[in-house]
C-alpha cells in the first residue's frame, strides 16, 4: 500500500474535473515519487529524467480511465511499468545497433590507427596505478569526475590534479615515442 | 526540456474529461452487431440442411456454446486489458482457457470420427463468412477500445479479432452442413486462428499508443 494513495486519488479527481492546480500537484508529486523509484529500476542516470517524462506524458492521455473506484496506485504503475518495459525495449534496440555499429569503428580505427593505439597503451603502462584508474574512469569509461572521486574514494579537487598531472605524462611521452 | 516545464504546458490544455467506464452494455452491442452480421450472412447463404437434426446432437451444441463463450470472454476480456491496472493478468488466462477448450472439441472430433482424413471438400465459402460475421462486431469492439488506453495492443487487437472470428465460427455452424473434422479444421479452425493472429498486426495501426 502506498502512503500517498488517498491524496493522488483526491488529486486526480480534481485533474479529471478540469482542475488545473490539483492536476500540476499530481504532476509535480508523482515525478518526485518516480525519481526514487526509477533511480532503482534505471541505471543510466541521464535517461531517468526521459523516462519520467514519458510516464506523465502517458498519465496525461489516459487519464480518462482512471475509475475512482479503483486504486490510483495500481492504474498509475501499470502505466509506469509499461514506459518501464518500453524503455528496456528501445536501449535493447540501440545497443544492438550501436553495437554494430562501434565495432565497424572499432575496426576502422584499428586499421588506420593501430600504431597510434600501441603509442597510447605503451604510455598509459608507464602512469602510476592511480593516475591510470584516474584516466581509464574519466576518459574511456566516460564518468564525471564527481563520479571517479566517489569510486576512487577521492576529491573532486585531487582527480582533478590527477588528470592534469596524467595528461602532461602521456603527452611527453607520446611526443617521445613519435 | 525539463520536467517542470512539461508539466506547466499539459496544464494549460487541461479540460475536464469523461471518464471511461465498461459496462455490459458494452459488451451486449458487440453482441447485437455479431447478431447482425449472423442474420445478413443466413439471409444470404440460408440455413443448413440438417440444423433441425443438428440443434439435437451434442457435439453441436457443446461447440456452439462454447464459441459463444470463447467470444463473450474474448469481448470482456479485451475490454478491461483496454484499461490500465495492475491487476488485468487474469484477463488474458480466460480466453486462453476458452481457447483451449475449442481447440480440444476440435481435436477430439478428429479421435470420435472413424475416417477423419477423407475428406477435405471445398470451404472458400466458409471462410467468407467468419470474415463477414467477424468484421462488423470487431470493428464496434475496435471502436470501443481507441477510446480508452490499451496498454499491450497486440493482445488486446487478437482478442478483438478473437471475438469477432469465434461469432463468425458460430455462424458457420448454422450454414454449413459439413462436419468432417477434416473440414472443420481447415475451414474452420485455421481462419479463426488466422484472423486472430492478424489482430496482433492490425492493433498497432489501429489503437493508439499512449
Amino acid at each position: 500500500m502506498y502512503d500517498n494513495e488517498t491524496s493522488f486519488k483526491k488529486l486526480m479527481r480534481e485533474t479529471q474535473q478540469g482542475d488545473s492546480v490539483s492536476y500540476r500537484e499530481l504532476m509535480l508529486s508523482l515525478s518526485g515519487f518516480l525519481k526514487n523509484y526509477l533511480r532503482r529500476r534505471i541505471f543510466e542516470k541521464n535517461d531517468i529524467e526521459e523516462v519520467i517524462q514519458e510516464v506523465l506524458l502517458a498519465l496525461h492521455k489516459s487519464k480518462h480511465t482512471y475509475d475512482l473506484e479503483k486504486p490510483f496506485m495500481g492504474w498509475f504503475m501499470s502505466v509506469v511499468e509499461y514506459k518501464i518495459t518500453d524503455y528496456i525495449r528501445a536501449k535493447q534496440k540501440q545497443n544492438a545497433h550501436l553495437g554494430l555499429e562501434s565495432i565497424a569503428e572499432v575496426f576502422q580505427a584499428a586499421q588506420i590507427d593501430s600504431d597510434l593505439k600501441l603509442d597510447i597503451e605503451t604510455a598509459l603502462q608507464n602512469l602510476s596505478h592511480k593516475e591510470k584508474a584516474v584516466i581509464t574512469e574519466l576518459k574511456i569509461k566516460g564518468y564525471s569526475v564527481s563520479e571517479v572521486a566517489s569510486s576512487l574514494n577521492l576529491s573532486e579537487a585531487n582527480v582533478k590534479v590527477i588528470a592534469h598531472r596524467a595528461y602532461n605524462q602521456l603527452k611527453k611521452q607520446l611526443g617521445e615515442l613519435s | 526540456m525539463k520536467t517542470e516545464d512539461m508539466i506547466e504546458s499539459l496544464s494549460l490544455d487541461l479540460k475536464p474529461t469523461n471518464v471511461i467506464k465498461f459496462s455490459f452494455f458494452d459488451i451486449a452491442k458487440v453482441l447485437l452487431a455479431g447478431m447482425l452480421s449472423l442474420i445478413a450472412a443466413v439471409a444470404i447463404l440460408g440455413f443448413r440442411v440438417d440444423l433441425s437434426e443438428q440443434l439435437l446432437t451434442a457435439r453441436f451444441i457443446v461447440e456452439s456454446v462454447w464459441l459463444l463463450v470463447l467470444a463473450l470472454v474474448s469481448i470482456y476480456s479485451a475490454l478491461r486489458l483496454s484499461v490500465p491496472d495492475l491487476d488485468n493478468r487474469k484477463f488474458y488466462k480466460w480466453p486462453v482457457f476458452a481457447f483451449s477448450i475449442v481447440g480440444l472439441s476440435t481435436a477430439y472430433s478428429f479421435m470420435s470420427y472413424s475416417n477423419p482424413f477423407l475428406y477435405l471438400g471445398h470451404g472458400f465459402v466458409c471462410v467468407y463468412e467468419i470474415l463477414l460475421i467477424g468484421v462488423f462486431p470487431a470493428s464496434v469492439l475496435f471502436y470501443f477500445i481507441r477510446r480508452a488506453a490499451a496498454l499491450k495492443r497486440d493482445i488486446v487487437g487478437a482478442l478483438v479479432l478473437m471475438a469477432g472470428a469465434a461469432l463468425g465460427w458460430l455462424g458457420t455452424q448454422l450454414t454449413c452442413a459439413d462436419s468432417t473434422p477434416l473440414h472443420h479444421l481447415f475451414w474452420h479452425f485455421l481462419p479463426f486462428i488466422f484472423l486472430s493472429l492478424t489482430g496482433i498486426y492490425i492493433s498497432n495501426k489501429i489503437l493508439r499508443k499512449i
